[in-house]
């Protein structure tokens, strides 16, 4: 996954360079160099306030990159937002559906912001909601969804435009175990199955394999980027949860007077 | 399934859709929204039947030029009551961006490809 520079942009479904971003007198984002190839799923792991929903703001244009470069499929966010924006598919954090419409009113809304035809957007919404399993409800309003099967809409309505990158942002927040398994295993089949880069942002190890693609983040700071293996190697453990919190705790004793 | 999105997507007819959704997402909570569409109904129904019948014998306009002939108060207020129709309906609709931004739908919207000052 990381080594960023050799391959072309075009052969990252991301690409992140360089990115530094303040609020204000705090510094969000310090640095962050990362990068997702087609067809891989890269894990963004970090505490609460690691800067995780700031990297995707930033990458899905919602804040501006004042320093640093985001590709999307090699197309730069801030110069050609066009190219890059209709390569990508956002899960937010927080519920972004229109809870007075029906869920395939949702998708042909969505559809239509990307410039899909009605006819086209109904064919489309019909095969992304099969995708989730949720093809029998697609009359049915999204306020009267459970949690986990509105993450699955909200899935489903990433996928609709066909993206070849897929940002997820604590996509399973507020699902129960199972749910949150599910939501999960959906994804990592999408991207065996359409060779979609996604990237899983969680500060949740267990929602982690060991041989998964890791970029941890801590402070606005990149502390790891590599995979499983090498993350246990350099914490000297075994267990991935030890590894993030030795690490984390380290970056934070480093960061003391 | 395809990867790369078909580019016609983007052009004239792209544009055009994406109003057309906008503008249809607009009508349907308009008209999901009972309260809100009975209430644009009755403030001009009271003035026009209830206000304008009342005073139509002691407001009309007496027979002055321009005018040849004696107006009725509910005729002098109707124009008026059209565009109070339009004033408060268009702020009605405006405040579905506030609604927008507060669920976070908003945030649908700014991810379209098409350019920001589009919207």
């Amino acid at each position: 996954m990381t080594p960023p520079a050799s391959p072309p942009p075009e052969a990252y479904a991301l690409h992140v360079s360089g990115l530094t971003h303040r609020f204000g007198q705090t510094l969000a984002l310090d640095n962050v160099s990362l990068a997702v190839p087609r067809g891989a799923f890269v894990v963004l792991l970090g505490p609460n306030g690691a800067g995780k929903s700031t990297l995707f703001a930033l990458a899905t244009r919602l804040y501006d990159n004042v320093s640093g470069e985001i590709r999307i499929l090699g197309h730069d966010v801030r110069r050609q937002p066009m190219a890059a924006l209709k390569n990508l598919g956002v899960v937010f954090q927080s519920r972004s559906l229109d809870s007075d419409l029906s869920l395939q009113q949702n998708l042909i809304y969505h559809a239509s912001l990307h410039g899909i035809p009605r006819r086209e957007a109904k064919h489309h919404a019909a095969r992304a909601l099969a995708t989730v399993g949720l093809a029998e409800r697609a009359g049915d309003k999204v306020r009267a969804l459970s949690g986990g099967q509105a993450r699955r809409v909200e899935i489903a309505r990433a996928l609709l435009h066909e993206p070849t990158c897929l940002l997820l942002d604590e996509a399973t927040t507020g699902l129960d175990v199972a749910s949150r398994a599910s939501v999960l295993a959906m994804v990592r089949g999408l991207v065996a199955e359409r060779a979609v880069g996604v990237l899983w942002a969680t500060h949740l190890v267990d929602e982690v394999d060991e041989e998964d693609a890791i970029v941890l983040l801590h402070k606005g700071r990149v502390l790891f980027n590599g995979h499983g293996p090498a993350l246990l190697a350099l914490a000297e453990t075994q267990s991935l949860r030890t590894a993030f919190l030795r690490l984390v705790d380290n970056a934070r004793g480093g960061a003391a007077p | 399934m395809s990867v790369e999105v078909s580019p016609d997507r983007f052009g004239l007819a792209g544009y055009a859709t994406c109003f057309a959704g906008i503008a249809w997402r607009e009508v349907l909570r308009f008209l999901h929204q009972r309260e809100r569409f009975l209430s644009a109904l009755v403030r001009p129904l009271v003035w026009l039947f209830i206000f304008a019948a009342g005073f139509r014998q002691v407001l009309g306009v007496s027979i002055i030029p321009p005018y040849q002939t004696y107006v009725l108060y509910e005729v002098f207020v109707t124009p008026g009551l059209v565009g109070m129709i339009q004033l408060f309906n268009a702020m009605q609709t405006s405040l579905s961006m506030v609604y927008d931004r507060e669920t976070g739908v908003m945030r649908t919207l700014l991810l379209s490809p098409f350019p920001a000052a589009f919207f």
